[in-house]
């Protein structure tokens, strides 16, 4: 299951061909190298776009949430077995 | 000039897509619920399929099935969003595309075919490489080559997971024969049930029933469309999609709570706020409605109404007033599982009013606009809806019976 953190990170990526790609987060003062974006999707919430990151990182599948408007970066959720 | 129609259907979409998005799922049997709590399964994974749970099965029939599948609530936000893309991506093929539900949709090439595409199993191929190049690997779909939507349709249904199929000349009569009803666009259970009873499983035998009896069991109406079935002809319901609909005719809302509600606050709470949801709807598209409808079910009992105004309204104190008015009508107060809200006769051109009461809430539902949209549709509402972490949200059907809205455009 999914189980819910939502609490404020710092991303590092890249933009290649008009998409970012997070490689890094860091969480928690530990760095989480990207190995995997699985799935990005584009979002509203009211008119506020957020762009959903799922990623694999140190062997787990995390969901990170980028606000467009605020600019502000989230992990929101963890895969748990 | 022939018709050239593709249908593309993506594999199990719900599952795929959050097996796409989880590594650690990939491979196992996967139920989707529609949320936490929820006890029907709304799609199932290729690999719980295999086991024989399907959509719809209950979860606890699933878990006795294959003890080992997991359940996942639905993103219907990210379904919304890859659907999208790969309407972009169909978009890129030819200019005439039609998106038949979430997860399906119809593609005409006849005008590009000879240039652009005279192999269409090919195109077929390059479309499966495009959906799997935008929304991942795991990402496998069907597609259907056909000379009518409704054979497209069928052949994407009935070719193996993951392949092009295309209807000849030479398989067309076959595939007619072994197609079960199940599979065919257009022919409900109920009719499907009827037809098993004359001994009629297949498309194909329908050509063996004398027309006189056909039409003397089925009206003329359905002998019409069961002969177009028989011989693989676009029916009534696939020949709608070419009719140009200028905006949405209705917007409702329904759901089905996780107990029974007995609570009349709680009940007309849950009303106003599947009503919150309707009115940003149709303000959004700056419609306005005459007609308001009630429904609710439980208990195996089931109770609507309806009232026809005299002029249309889209204001959410509006809308509330005639629900309650509606509420008031309902006498058999038996407990309540689904609850169910529409305002339809939606049409644009209606008339705003000049007395000064109507241009106050006017003023008031076009600040509660402006806010909602900005931060979200229920930041500002009402007071008496149900509390903060029970809240309705706006969410997709499968079927995208709200395409025209969801997507922005008539598809």
């Amino acid at each position: 299951m999914y189980e819910e953190i939502n609490e404020d990170i710092s991303v590092i990526g890249i933009y290649k061909k008009h998409h970012f790609s997070p490689k890094k987060f860091k969480w928690n003062n530990r760095v989480f190298p990207v190995d995997e974006v699985t799935l990005s999707n584009d979002v509203r919430d009211g008119m506020i776009k957020k762009r959903l990151y799922s990623v694999v990182a140190s062997g787990n599948l995390y969901r990170l949430e980028f606000n467009r408007e605020s600019e502000q970066w989230k992990i929101l959720e963890v895969w748990v077995d | 000039m022939k018709k050239t129609i593709l249908h593309v259907d993506i594999n199990s979409y719900f599952a795929t897509i959050l097996q796409q998005e989880n590594p650690f799922l990939r491979g196992k049997p996967l139920g989707v619920i529609k949320d936490v709590g929820r006890t029907c399964l709304i799609a199932t994974s290729k690999e719980a399929k295999e086991k024989g749970i399907g959509t719809g099965v209950g979860k606890s029939d699933a878990l006795t099935i294959c003890p080992d599948i997991t359940l996942i609530p639905a993103a219907f936000n990210r379904y919304l969003d890859t659907t999208k893309r790969m309407q972009k991506v169909f978009r890129n093929i030819s200019p005439s595309v039609n998106i038949y539900s979430l997860d399906e949709a119809f593609i005409d090439v006849t005008h590009c075919r000879k240039n652009l595409y005279p192999n269409v199993l090919e195109l077929g191929e390059m479309i499966q490489d495009s959906i799997k190049r935008e929304l991942g690997s795991w990402v496998t779909s069907n597609v259907g080559v056909a000379d009518s939507r409704f054979m497209a349709k069928m052949a994407s249904e009935t070719a193996p997971k993951g392949e092009v199929f295309e209807v000849t000349a030479e398989n067309r009569d076959l595939i007619l024969a072994t197609t079960e009803f199940k599979d065919v666009c257009g022919v409900g259970f109920a009719l499907a049930r009827k037809l098993k009873l004359l001994g009629v499983t297949v498309p194909y035998q329908i050509r063996f029933i004398p027309e006189e009896d056909l039409s003397s069991l089925f009206g003329p109406f359905w002998t019409k469309e069961l002969l177009k079935v028989a011989y693989g002809e676009e029916t009534h319901l696939l020949s709608q999609l070419d009719r140009k609909v200028e905006h949405m005719k209705s917007v409702g809302r329904s759901i089905t709570g996780y107990r029974l509600y007995r609570d009349q606050t709680e009940i007309t709470n849950i009303l106003k706020n599947l009503c919150i949801e309707i009115v940003s709807k149709v303000r959004k598209m700056n419609l306005a409605g005459r007609q308001v409808r009630l429904g609710l079910y439980g208990q195996n009992k089931y109770w609507s109404t309806h009232i026809t105004l005299k002029n249309p309204i889209n204001h959410l104190n509006d809308l509330i007033h005639w629900i309650n008015i509606l509420y008031q009508r309902w006498e058999d107060k038996f407990p309540v599982i689904k609850f169910a809200v529409r305002l339809s006769l939606l049409r644009e051109d209606f008339q705003q009013e000049l007395l000064p009461s109507w241009q106050k809430h006017e003023a008031i539902q076009k600040a509660m606009d402006l806010v909602n949209n900005k931060f979200g549709i229920f930041t500002l509402h009402p007071a008496a809806v149900p509390p903060k972490n029970e809240l309705i949200y706006p969410e997709v059907t499968g079927f995208l019976g709200d395409k025209i809205y969801q997507l922005g455009e008539e598809t």
